[in-house]
């Protein structure tokens, strides 16, 4: 735009003060605020549930430069929360989608886009040079990945967090508050903590968590008002509830503490699974050593092998479609402590879910209490439906 | 003895078919969570890596005031108090 176009301010054009205008009403917004946010600059870490409103309200707010880091394609199971994507977008990249719905939303911005997985070989050089990060990532590695590269790199994060009904929100990384890891140390063991995908979550929710992210992103930039820092926001939507609770930094963090032991990004996917803390470490596994794929299974099946077969994916899963018939026997993930002293230890286990993370997840737990030749159906039973059940109902 | 109640969060409540508060009586948070433990035996390796030790993960506030470890054999309880366990949860 022009010198001419944009008028005598240069950060805001005269469209963009009548865009802006119930801002510049507020106070403690009003031109000068504005025009910080036009020359402020926000990293969202995913364009998925949550930064999918957080997206929006930024862009349509005007902050001058939204950074965008996903490498997902949009599938029709994300529509139902999703809002940055529509049914005509299905297929395609989430950032090619997110781009044109923000340009649309608001021109006067610019987006950059970051197609790769953040993990720590990129994570720093993508970090890097942005005044406040939009945490809306959907995993624990990239949790405590975006957790550290903020805390090294000097930029706080708008956290949030969504199951079912429930989110968690605050702000971490902040030069005096706590950080993520001050809160959760390390991570659960793998499969303990439901994901979405395997819990559910209502589609509004993100809804709510994302734009108090963006609300937080925005108070940041503005420096006004009171953040979460310092806080865990716990929204509850069945209830409609918001309960703020107090936390404080941990002098003993490994990452934001006095005496950092955490000085460099480390391996993420095994901090987070490979290794939980309370468990023996496995190693010298290759995944064809803990999976079998859908022809193997089928082969056993024809030929009558003895084995266990777990579903472990949840129950309305089970109402949807099953391998009653090949001899499933239903058991959640996060049920399977409570019931591992019922399996047979002489009989092979062959563990199931919908596509196979949680059956992954499963097969580490029951390896880790003594299950060695236990396996994950690789594929899970979308693989199985795919190869010899195409009637069969899938989701 | 206190009564008070111990309000769970989606993470555990789903493994409890949906119960997301239970009401005991204690005089400290190891008690409460002790007692919860004998109502719901499945919770127990969900929240604890060993015998009264927390998981990392979860955490327990009373008066939306974290308990931290030290806290959670001596920190008393009143009448009217909630607990509230919360876990990491990823989600996004």
């Amino acid at each position: 735009m022009s010198e001419a176009e944009r008028g005598p301010d240069p950060l805001l054009g005269p469209d963009e003060y009548r865009r802006y205008g119930r801002h510049l009403s507020i106070p403690e917004v009003g031109p000068e605020g504005q025009r910080k946010l036009a020359g402020s600059s926000v990293l969202l870490i995913g364009a998925g549930g949550l930064g999918s409103p957080a997206a929006l309200y930024l862009a349509a707010a005007g902050v001058g430069r939204i950074g965008i880091v996903d490498h997902d394609v949009v599938e029709i199971s994300n529509l139902q929360r999703q809002i940055l994507h529509d049914t005509g977008s299905v297929g395609r990249s989430k950032l090619e989608s997110a781009v044109e719905r923000l340009e649309a939303a608001n021109p006067h911005v610019g987006i950059e886009t970051f197609d790769a997985r953040l993990d720590s070989s990129n994570a720093m050089e993508i970090m890097s040079g942005w005044d406040i990060v939009v945490d809306g990532s959907d995993n624990l590695p990239t949790r405590y990945l975006v957790n550290d590269a903020c805390v090294l790199l000097g930029i706080p994060f708008a956290y949030g967090a969504i199951l079912r009904f429930e989110g968690q929100a605050s702000l971490f990384g902040a030069p005096d508050g706590p950080c993520y890891r001050c809160l959760f140390s390390e991570p659960p063991p793998p499969g303990l903590v439901p994901s979405c995908a395997e819990a559910g979550v209502l589609g509004v929710l993100p809804g709510i968590v994302g734009t108090i992210q963006a609300t937080e992103a925005i108070k940041w930039l503005l420096g006004i008002g009171e953040t979460l820092e310092g806080r865990l926001l716990l929204i509850d939507a069945l209830r409609m509830e918001f309960r703020s609770l107090k936390i404080s930094p941990d002098p003993a963090c490994p990452v934001c503490g006095p005496d950092p032991t955490v000085t460099g990004l480390i391996d993420y996917e095994r901090f987070c699974g490979h290794e939980p803390a309370d468990s023996d470490p496995r190693s010298e596994e290759s995944v064809s050593d803990l999976e079998i794929d859908v022809v193997e299974l089928k082969r056993r099946l024809d030929e009558g092998e003895d084995f266990q077969l777990i579903d472990v994916r949840e129950d309305y899963e089970w109402d949807i479609c099953n391998l009653e018939d090949a001899g499933a026997r239903l058991v959640p993930l996060q049920t399977l402590p409570q019931i591992v002293e019922e399996l047979d230890e002489e009989r092979p286990l062959i563990i199931h879910c919908r596509s196979g993370p949680r059956g992954q997840n499963a097969v580490a737990y029951l390896r880790s209490m003594g299950f060695d030749g236990a396996v994950n159906l690789a594929g899970g039973i979308l693989a199985w439906a795919e190869a010899y059940a195409p009637e069969m109902q899938v989701y | 003895m206190a009564s008070v109640s111990i309000r769970l969060p989606a993470a555990l409540s789903s493994r409890i078919d949906g119960v997301s508060c239970v009401n005991v009586r204690a005089a400290s948070v190891a008690e409460a969570l002790s007692e919860l433990g004998q109502r719901h035996p499945g919770l127990t390796p969900l929240m604890f890596r060993a015998p009264g030790q927390l998981r990392p993960h979860v955490h327990v506030f009373v008066a939306d005031r974290q308990v931290g470890p030290d806290g959670i054999d001596s920190r008393p309880l009143a009448d009217g108090d909630e607990l509230r366990i919360v876990p990491s949860i990823a989600g996004g």
